[in-house]
């Protein structure tokens, strides 16, 4: 998890600066805060689609191995995969793509609510 | 009168509602307590669409962007989760077994894609439609957003009319009165619950129905568990036995076990490879269509977006989780009847029952006197419809399930009509005839499209109930629906919000690709009996299919969009939408 240092706001910059510098190094650190948050947020969104794949299609394709399987008193693996683990694989990654996303928007705002205060 | 005010009177008409069918039930009058059970609940919704009445554009449209992520939730799954879904997947998978669940994840897991690829996007693009969305991103090409439309109403009026006839059908099953005047009725209903309050009403009805649907599927659901013993400890992973059971008398008499993979066709298609791409196909397809995005323009932000899905698929989950063991209870009843004398079995007082209506047949085919597994046939819908009966659960389970069902087809064909009438208001009456017309005169046409696509609708809802082959195509474009929406909407949607190359070219260039894919190969193998291509041993149906167009439409828009000069062909109205979409909120 990256601090808001990461996000590289030169507000330490901004006291000596004129009207004019102030407003373009402002559009540059906001310039640089959304480039983080997009950068970021295609990170996550990459991660979380391969970590989709595997309840969506990882897990299904060895089926020769998990049928011969038996688990809970005598439910086949296979069968189980399908109709139990990949939903709940899949309500779990949402709701951690949802937290950490929202982690990543507060940061954001964060970061930004300190550069105004600089300002 | 005071909002708050006007929702306690909610509360009131529940507790009146309860109270009366208590009161009915005491009485022995069961049919009259049924009867008022279900078109109670109707009342219930009515009263929430006018409670939440409106004239605001923002509310008739997108519910003034206010909803939450756990209402939202519920809206989501309801809108979802169709007559089909609740009365028939069950019994789908009944009979398909393993071979049926692309079902079940491929239905579910596209909300994860939503999730990450496309709800909070749309949220943020401020747009009010996905032709709208289409439109701007298209450069503002009028066309692109008039092919959405187009599209969005292909979809979505098939889907309706699908819904009508579900709704007369459970009308007809469990009140006895005509199919078509069921359908009919739910047409009239529906444009009450969109006409008071756009959005706004249909949100809030939608959470009603979830809880109901919900409430209905599980209660006769946790009956049968209980009746056949399989809560150790709980009857999602307490099947185990009663399954051995089961695949050992199907081994008995020589079928194939019910968990064996790869024996049935699913789309037309066999195989391995057939059955994972016919769930990848049903995921991509789902976050293409119409109805399901509208969903992601109505929460307050995109924080509520992303939390919205995840309630979304939570609450779909405790029904498609639950469609599985469904499966196993109702087969292993059918089960519990092979090898029993005929004269027995339609004895049995849930054969009794349902032998009329014609969801099961008895007969004994080879005169032995005994029935075998293939003299006892069974329509997809009496897994959950008979369910009650078939475990000897009370009388009151049955209006239960009905209340359920009937909830579960509103709901969908509440967001259904919804997504058109906005469609036809916004999209084309707004954009196209009338671009300065005022709110209220918005919200008019609006009101006026409901009744025009309600008429309409009904009138082909009634034909399919007379008409099995038309009801035949009308199921076999719902099933499609999957198919054209992975070919058309769902790749450009998702490149047009992470690919800033993707210009109007590549959009239309992709959407006609797609399709030219989708649509020969699905009328082929689907309606005119062509043969299956084979990819690595398996036969790839029409559903399959649809994962092949989805890839089709992605490289074709992705070249014509280089081929064409990539984001310089995109204007700067287009670069700042899709600097909007990529900024927090």
């Amino acid at each position: 998890m990256p601090k808001i240092d990461d996000i590289n706001y030169p507000i330490e910059n901004s006291g000596k600066a004129t009207s004019d510098e102030n407003e373009s190094e402002g559009h540059m650190v906001k310039n640089k805060a959304a480039q983080w948050y997009w950068r970021r947020l295609k990170v996550i969104t990459a991660v979380w689609m391969i970590a989709w794949s595997i309840p969506a299609v990882v897990l299904h394709i060895p089926i020769g191995a998990t049928s011969s399987i038996k688990i809970l008193n005598g439910i086949p693996l296979h069968w189980f995969n399908a109709a139990l683990l990949s939903i709940i694989i899949g309500v779990i990654l949402i709701f951690l793509y949802a937290f950490l996303m929202d982690r990543t928007d507060r940061i954001i705002k964060l970061s930004a609510k300190e550069s105004n205060d600089a300002d | 009168m005071d909002l708050s005010i006007r929702k306690l009177s909610i509360i009131a008409f529940s507790i009146i509602y309860a109270l009366v069918i208590l009161g009915l039930s005491y009485l022995g009058n069961t049919f009259i307590a049924s009867g008022v059970a279900v078109f109670g609940s109707l009342f219930l919704y009515l009263l929430i669409a006018f409670i939440m009445r409106t004239r605001d554009v923002s509310e008739f449209y997108v519910a003034g962007r206010s909803i939450g992520a756990i209402p939202i939730g519920s809206s989501i799954a309801s809108n979802w989760m169709s007559g089909a879904s609740f009365v028939s997947m069950a019994g789908a998978i009944a009979l398909l077994g393993f071979d049926g669940l692309p079902y079940i994840i491929g239905w579910t897991l596209g909300y994860c894609i939503a999730a990450f690829m496309i709800a909070p996007f749309i949220r943020k693009s401020g747009t009010y439609t996905i032709p709208e969305f289409i439109e701007v991103r298209a450069s503002y090409w009028s066309v692109a957003r008039l092919i959405g439309v187009i599209m969005l109403f292909i979809v979505s009026f098939t889907y309706l009319v699908a819904q009508l006839v579900a709704t007369g059908v459970i009308v007809g099953r469990f009140l006895g009165l005509p199919a078509i005047l069921g359908a009919i009725i739910a047409s009239v209903i529906v444009v009450a619950f969109a006409g008071s309050g756009g959005w706004k009403s249909i949100v809030w009805v939608n959470v009603a129905q979830y809880w109901i649907l919900i409430v209905a599927y599980w209660c006769a659901f946790l009956g049968a568990a209980y009746v056949a013993g399989i809560f150790n400890p709980w009857p999602h992973v307490g099947y185990g036995e009663l399954l051995t059971q089961l695949e050992t008398r199907e081994t008995f008499f020589n079928l194939k076990a019910f968990t064996e993979p790869f024996v049935r066709a699913f789309g037309g298609g066999t195989g391995h490879v057939n059955w994972l791409l016919s769930a990848l196909c049903l995921m991509l397809g789902t976050v293409g269509l119409p109805h399901v995005l509208s969903q992601f323009y109505l929460v307050k932000d995109v924080r509520t977006a992303r939390y919205g899905v995840g309630w979304g698929l939570t609450f779909i989950a405790l029904l498609y989780i639950t469609a599985p063991v469904y499966a196993i209870l109702a087969r292993s009843a059918f089960s519990g009847a092979w090898g029993m004398p005929v004269d027995q079995v339609i004895n049995l007082s849930w054969v009794q029952k349902w032998l009329p209506t014609g969801l099961i047949k008895v007969m004994d085919m080879n005169r032995d006197g005994l029935l075998q597994p293939s003299e006892l046939s069974f329509h997809n819908d009496i897994v959950v419809v008979g369910m009650p009966d078939m475990f000897g659960l009370p009388w009151f389970f049955t209006t239960i399930v009905a209340i359920g069902g009937l909830a579960a087809a509103l709901s969908t064909a509440n967001g259904l009509i919804m997504v058109m009438a906005v469609g036809a208001t916004r999209d084309i009456y707004k954009r196209f005839i009338n671009p300065n017309a005022s709110e209220r005169k918005e919200i008019w046409i609006g009101r006026a499209m409901l009744v025009i696509l309600s008429a309409v609708s009904s009138v082909l809802g009634a034909r399919a109930l007379e008409d099995p082959t038309f009801s035949t195509y009308v199921a076999l474009l719902v099933g499609w629906a999957f198919v054209f929406a992975a070919a058309s909407f769902t790749p450009i949607v998702i490149l047009g919000i992470f690919w800033k190359d993707l210009n109007k070219y590549g959009m239309i260039a992709g959407m006609i690709c797609g399709m030219i894919t989708a649509l020969p190969y699905v009328l082929g193998v689907g309606l005119y009996g062509t043969a299956p291509l084979t990819i690595f041993g398996s036969k790839i149906g029409t559903i399959a299919w649809g994962s092949i167009a989805f890839l089709v439409n992605m490289i074709a828009a992705f070249l014509a969009s280089i081929v064409t000069g990539g984001r310089r062909r995109n204007t700067q109205e287009v670069i700042n939408f899709i600097e909007t979409l990529k900024t927090p909120e």
